[in-house]
């Protein structure tokens, strides 16, 4: 009943959720239309904008047209401006009244501009004609002046008369500059226009004097008839320049008026063109930012949105609940059957789960049953464990008793071999030393007569230096002598320096008559400065034989220490020599004694070695008696270890599965590794006997 | 005629000149400096000529009190007394107690007459005169007294000048009390 109403509930929310998310999308839907809807008025003044740049950019283009003086662009001009104005007049959104009249602003000058560029189209027309006719007459009339002023010089005319005709041409090619500049309406376009009906009026009365004479200004009239013919010309195709004169001047205002207007629309047209521009973003955001400005963005696309998610999230949120609450169930009955799968019996399945509950109480019942029947099985079972368990402990002891009996015969067999052996090698050290000090003794014998001829020999070296001693100081005595006898041979040739120096400064003193002692003062300084030298030399080498004496007499002298140190060493050689010989004998009786205590200790060696036989004996029953018991306990634990392998993988409390006992294995393997090692011994046993034997048959 | 006789002139002119052997140059005289070689003081010194009256042995001196510590005494010599100055103690500024100095030379200068003793004698000496070197430091003891001096193999001797030595202050007032003599003024 309760999974019925789970289920019903269930099924209707999500019947609601479906329900709320159809009604968001609706919303969403009419959300679109109404933009569409607003999208299309946004189109129509946007294509209105784009109109309105084009006119601008056309009046801009128009009013620098009206500088060729057409009338066709100064009617396009008015029309344009009344186009911009209707096209204006149809952007009516409360919205835009911010850039239209930004556009306006910049319109007002350019209207203003091209009206008064219209109200002077008459009179930029007419100009720009008289200034074509003209600029098309100019070379013609030029040509027929010429030829006046070609009769003329023919004719031998007055100068004033040349003159004037040949300023004719001149004039009108000023006139043509001057309309253009009028036309161009500058700031000196007045200029122009005046220069123009005073450059006018001055043709006019030169082309008079030339048909009639004007005696006033010197200019005589002209007779022939190619020139009249050709003044005739000249005038008729001036004929239309020159009715015009009076309304070109007065037009200057007007073509200075229109020049300027030109420069205010050139000039308004680019922040026109910019104010029109800045209607396009306008017009685009309009439909968007209603939207925006009344909150209907929120209301028609976020909430409906938001809403839909939100439900759209609540039913897979719920789903995925369902999803994982039945997984978990399984997951609980899979972790109990893998458990139950590897013995452990103590799990349990969780029953509160409404999807796994019937199969968690099955497992559980299954299971209880299961420990039940191990339980009744296990007690008998762990009975008999601890009883094999005390009798492997009982033979584990023997083994180690066995182990160390084993051990401590090895020790002695070994212990009496090494005994029987040193004893041998005692018996030859005691030989080899008794040989040896014989041998120090001749020995001692032979350096007790070395000594004495040391003796006598260092007495003889003694004698020989002191004799030799007493030759060196006689030596000594003698080069004094010869030292004494140089130095005064130096002061006498000091004193005879001195004779030399007072005889040549006496000579001096003395003159032309001391010359000739003043040569003989110069020899005696020469023999002097050589025997100085000679004198010097042999000073210093007699110096040198009195240290070489010294060093010899200081030489021999330590030679004659050097021999008396000899003879206490022979001295002291000697006593040392016969205390050697009284340590040889000493030595001797002490290796007595020690071949003596060798033999003893060989034959206790032997004792030893009887004993150890008598030993290996019972080690050997003993070593059966342990084999037989290790074969049983042996085959009693391989069954026991079978039946707890079995026993244990069952687990059926909270305490861990049950366990063999795991010394099992490893007790089986110390019986068989002391039998193993009673077999090891016994061989080196034979084998330390057999060389006692050795020793003994050497002994 | 006369121009061949010319060209045979000219071509004997240049034999002669390619044959001739030049005229062997004398080399030019150097002037020698004599003097005498002996020490004051164990320094090496030269002595002009003509600048010694005469070397003598040392007389038997008599001291005389009042006299600085460089006075001897006065001596007889040539039948007359002549002050004896050890020149040691002159030219160390300090007592000297060593050897006997067995000579001394004597000098004559307009208003001196005087001995002084000499520590060595070697003999008169001759050098180049464009040999003498100014530059080379002699001891500081006697540089005031010096004037250059010559090389002589390993060793320098200085030129002892006497006049340098007669104008000196210090030698030309030998009493002891004196207040403007140099010892006393360095005593105190």
């Amino acid at each position: 009943m309760i999974k019925s109403d789970k289920f019903s509930a269930a099924k209707m929310r999500t019947l609601l959720l479906g329900l709320g998310i159809v009604a968001c999308l609706g919303g969403v839907a009419y959300s679109f239309f109404a933009i569409q809807k607003e999208s299309g008025q946004e189109g129509q003044y946007s294509a209105e904008a784009e109109e309105l740049a084009r006119l601008a950019r056309q009046v801009a283009v128009s009013a620098q047209d009206t500088r060729k003086g057409q009338e066709q662009a100064f009617t396009q001009l008015a029309e344009q401006v009344q186009q911009f104005e209707s096209r204006l007049a149809q952007l009516d959104a409360a919205e835009l009244n911010d850039e239209i009249s930004i556009v306006d602003l910049n319109w007002q000058p350019i209207k203003r501009a091209a009206q008064t560029l219209v109200d002077a189209a008459p009179r930029v027309v007419f100009v720009q004609g008289v200034a074509a006719e003209l600029e098309k007459n100019v070379r013609p009339m030029q040509r027929e002046l010429s030829s006046v002023v070609t009769v003329l010089q023919r004719q031998r005319a007055s100068s004033e008369t040349l003159i004037a005709a040949q300023k004719a041409p001149w004039l009108l090619e000023r006139m043509a500059r001057s309309v253009d500049r009028a036309l161009a309406g500058g700031s000196d376009s007045q200029l122009a226009a005046d220069e123009f009906s005073s450059d006018a009026a001055d043709f006019f009365r030169i082309i008079e004097g030339l048909t009639r004479g004007d005696e006033l200004i010197g200019i005589s009239k002209v007779t022939s008839t190619s020139g009249i013919e050709a003044l005739s010309n000249a005038f008729r195709l001036f004929s239309g320049v020159s009715t015009s004169v009076d309304r070109i001047a007065s037009a200057s205002n007007d073509l200075r008026q229109a020049a300027l207007a030109r420069e205010t629309i050139a000039q308004n047209s680019v922040p026109l063109n910019d104010a029109i521009a800045s209607l396009q973003p306008a017009i685009a955001s309009l439909a968007v930012g209603r939207l925006y400005d009344a909150g209907n963005l929120l209301v028609l696309f976020i909430a409906p949105g938001l809403l839909a998610l939100g439900l759209l999230i609540a039913m897979m949120v719920g789903q995925r609940r369902r999803d994982l609450y039945t997984a978990r169930g399984v997951a609980d009955v899979n972790g109990v059957l893998e458990q139950i799968s590897k013995g452990d019996l103590t799990v349990t399945a969780a029953e509160d789960n409404s999807v796994t509950s019937d199969i968690a109480q099955g497992l559980n019942k299954a299971t209880q049953r299961q420990c039940q029947l191990i339980r009744e099985i296990r007690t008998p079972f762990e009975a008999a464990v601890d009883e094999i368990d005390s009798i492997g402990a009982s033979a584990q002891a023997q083994v180690e008793k066995g182990r160390e009996l084993t051990r401590s015969v090895v020790e002695s067999t070994e212990t009496a071999t090494e005994m029987v052996r040193t004893s041998e090698e005692i018996k030859q050290s005691t030989a080899e030393a008794s040989d040896t000090s014989d041998r120090n003794c001749k020995t001692v014998a032979q350096g007790y007569e070395l000594t004495k001829d040391m003796s006598k020999a260092s007495a003889d070296v003694r004698e020989s230096v002191q004799e030799t001693s007493k030759t060196a100081k006689r030596q000594g005595e003698l080069i004094q002598s010869v030292t004494a006898a140089a130095e005064y041979i130096q002061a006498l040739n000091t004193k005879i320096s001195v004779v030399a120096i007072n005889t040549r400064i006496e000579a001096e003193k003395a003159g032309e008559y001391g010359r000739p002692f003043l040569g003989i003062a110069e020899s005696i300084a020469d023999l002097l400065r050589e025997a100085e030298e000679e004198g010097r030399k042999i000073i210093s080498e007699v110096r040198m034989l009195q240290n070489m004496s010294a060093d010899n007499l200081a030489s021999m002298e330590n030679t004659v220490g050097t021999v008396v140190t000899i003879l206490e060493y022979i001295d002291r050689l000697d006593s040392s020599l016969e205390e050697i010989n009284a340590g040889s004998d000493a030595i001797s009786e002490i290796i007595r004694n020690v071949d003596e205590a060798a033999g003893q200790s060989a034959v206790n060696a032997l004792h030893m070695s009887s004993s150890m036989a008598e030993i290996r004996e019972r080690n050997l029953e003993i070593s059966e008696l342990n084999e037989t018991a290790q074969k049983g306990v042996n085959s009693l634990q391989r069954s026991m270890r079978d039946a707890a392998q079995n026993l244990g993988q069952f687990r059926i409390d909270g305490d861990s599965a049950y366990q063999s006992p795991a010394a099992t294995e490893e007790d089986v393997g110390d019986l068989e590794s002391i039998r193993a090692a009673t077999q090891v011994y016994r061989e080196e046993e034979m084998t330390a006997l057999e060389s006692a034997e050795k020793t003994r048959a050497s002994l | 005629m006369s121009s061949l006789a010319i060209q045979s002139l000219d071509s004997l002119e240049q034999r002669f000149r390619a044959d001739a052997v030049e005229a062997p140059v004398k080399p030019p005289e150097s002037m020698q400096w004599v003097g005498t070689c002996l020490s004051i003081a164990g320094v090496p010194l030269l002595i002009g000529e003509g600048e010694l009256e005469v070397i003598i042995e040392t007389p038997n001196v008599m001291a005389i009190p009042g006299t600085k510590p460089w006075v001897l005494g006065v001596g007889s010599h040539m039948g007359g007394l002549i002050p004896i100055i050890s020149g040691d103690v002159f030219f160390r500024k300090r007592p000297y107690s060593g050897r006997v100095r067995d000579y001394c030379m004597v000098l004559r200068r307009p208003g001196f007459y005087f001995g002084i003793t000499l520590s060595g004698l070697e003999r008169d000496m001759k050098f180049p005169v464009e040999m003498r070197d100014m530059q080379t430091p002699v001891d500081p003891d006697f540089a005031e007294y010096t004037l250059g001096g010559f090389a002589d193999q390993t060793r320098f001797l200085a030129v002892l000048d006497i006049d340098k030595l007669i104008t000196d202050d210090d030698l030309s007032n030998a009493a002891a009390n004196d207040p403007d003599s140099r010892e006393e003024t360095s005593n105190d």
